[in-house]
């Protein structure tokens, strides 16, 4: 019931869509027609596509997080109340809200990947498909999953323990790690063993291998190194997923009510 | 339902001196009470220790044997107030169904009540989307909704219209579940003979007396001997008799001019 509301809610947000789909647009526009500027060749402008669509795929994801980190640091006076006063369970709070949030990526996700199609393939006159676009859904809902855990830790934490003065630069965490990781990913190339730790390159590197067909190299940027072992980024990002669902369930059970207005800035 | 609350005090900032509750000792059961008292007394943070919207400095607050730190699922209690509502950033009408299943309830019941009202054109609003009394009406709706045993009402009348005000107050009277009404506006109060009356100011509760004695309670600076109650506040101490004294109760719109009047 929740997750069928929190869905229709997020899906009704017109910020979400022109943050998340519209400014992507924007990016993909960038990379086809601004930066794409010497593609020529179907085989090798598959690479430079399926970068480009791992990288805006990780930043949309990211967008979702900050609709959601909102979401929850104007519940939090509901949820105590919830909590207590109604049939709502942390567990099922957290379970309702991570499955729309999933959805909700999915469906942006299929966005994401119509539009790299179509910008991608009218910039080189190549179809410029993904190769497991199946799997490239299955990565956005999952990406979905952790970014709705990453950043009701991020929000519920701050909103439990510390001054809510910093909220609207906390809501925006999972969005400059994104940035980071993926932006650094294209100019500085990064050890393997951080590639696999970060969860936010193993998005990247999971969606690059879903539109390329093949595992992603270590330096994404220019296609050298060793290929990455697709298992371990998996494996990396469910451990990921599996330790921020524990404390978002631990912190969740104490949220604390506080006043909206102590978020304020002037 | 039964409430308790044993010397809860509660105090906003740990910085300041001032307590928003201090040593508050009140027992209820099966009972209707309003608590009267000026603008920022006390009056929506005694309230909001019962629904565990304020932490607790020292003291302990029951309701039905359970302790509002740790209750969990005691469906049968509601409040108004505007905050337990946004869960999520839903329209009126979701939010009614929202709560219905939390609460296991109907949404027919205060979908009928937003209509009864003239209310029905929120429905497809959200919350930021109405206005202020419009807020008010919607936690209002909710809290009388849903079979609840305890309602807990905080300033209902708030920016609501004169003829919804008296549409409320029929609905008000009518429920059999226990109630707590805060208000600082006594003109309304006429309506609920036989129901249980308490001061608050300034974080302190006095009482408990009862509304069908209103019109007969006065109010005078200092100590006096026959005096019922006596309030000791930061501006003086001030009694609380029966059919004598410096200024009647009932002579005062709400006890925020009352206190200027007899000062």
């Amino acid at each position: 019931m929740l997750a069928r509301y929190y869905l229709k809610s997020l899906l009704s947000n017109k910020a979400l869509w022109g943050w998340g789909v519209g400014f992507m647009a924007f990016w993909l526009f960038m990379g086809s027609y601004v930066f794409g500027f010497n593609m020529v060749s179907k085989t090798e402008d598959l690479g430079y596509t399926s970068v480009w669509f791992s990288l805006i795929g990780l930043i949309s994801g990211s967008i979702i997080a900050t609709s959601v980190a909102y979401s929850i640091y104007y519940a939090n006076s509901s949820l105590a109340y919830g909590f207590r006063f109604t049939k709502l369970k942390p567990s099922s709070y957290i379970f309702s809200l991570m499955g729309s949030t999933s959805v909700a990526g999915g469906i942006i996700g299929s966005f994401i990947i119509a539009l790299t199609i179509l910008l991608f393939s009218s910039r080189t006159g190549f179809l410029i498909l993904p190769i497991y676009p199946e799997f490239s859904i299955l990565m956005f809902i999952i990406t979905g999953m952790f970014m709705f855990l990453l950043s009701a830790v991020l929000v519920i934490f701050a909103n439990n323990y510390t001054g809510l003065k910093s909220i609207s630069f906390i809501v925006f965490i999972p969005q400059l790690l994104s940035y980071l990781f993926g932006f650094s990913e294209l100019g500085i190339p990064l050890p393997s063993t951080v590639v696999y730790a970060s969860p936010f390159s193993d998005i990247t590197r999971l969606l690059f291998q879903t539109y390329y067909g093949k595992p992603s190299p270590l330096n994404i940027s220019n296609g050298t190194g060793p290929a990455l072992n697709p298992y371990i980024l998996v494996v990396s990002l469910l451990f990921w997923i599996v330790l921020l669902f524990v404390i978002a369930m631990f912190l969740v059970k104490r949220i604390r009510p506080r006043s909206i207005e102590e978020g304020r800035q002037v | 339902m039964m409430i308790d609350l044993k010397d809860v005090t509660v105090k906003y900032d740990r910085r300041y001196t001032r307590y928003a509750l201090e040593h508050i000792n009140l027992s209820m059961k099966n009972e209707k009470v309003v608590v009267i008292g000026p603008n920022g007394s006390g009056k929506t943070t005694l309230l909001k220790v019962l629904t565990g919207l304020v932490h607790i400095e020292s003291g302990e607050a029951y309701v039905n044997g359970m302790d509002v730190r740790t209750i969990r699922g005691e469906t049968g209690v509601s409040t108004n107030m505007a905050e337990v509502y946004r869960i999520m950033g839903s329209t009126i009408r979701d939010l009614i169904r929202i709560y219905s299943d939390l609460k296991g309830g109907d949404s027919a019941g205060p979908e009928d009540i937003v209509y009864k009202f003239g209310l029905e054109t929120i429905l497809d609003k959200k919350i930021h989307q109405i206005s202020s009394g419009e807020q008010k009406m919607i936690g209002n709706i909710m809290s009388l909704s849903f079979n609840p045993s305890l309602i807990l009402m905080d300033e209902p009348f708030d920016n609501v219209d004169q003829a919804r005000r008296l549409k409320l107050l029929d609905m008000v009277e009518k429920t059999d579940a226990e109630m707590i009404i805060n208000t600082h506006e006594f003109d309304l109060l006429n309506r609920l003979q036989g129901w249980g009356l308490y001061f608050i100011i300034e974080g302190k509760v006095f009482g408990k007396f009862q509304v069908s004695q209103l019109k007969n309670l006065y109010i005078s600076r200092g100590e006096l001997s026959q005096s019922l109650a006596v309030m000791d506040t930061s501006f003086g101490k001030f009694s609380i008799t029966e059919n004598s004294g410096t200024v009647p109760i009932t002579s005062a719109r709400n006890l925020n001019s009352l206190f200027d009047e007899v000062a």
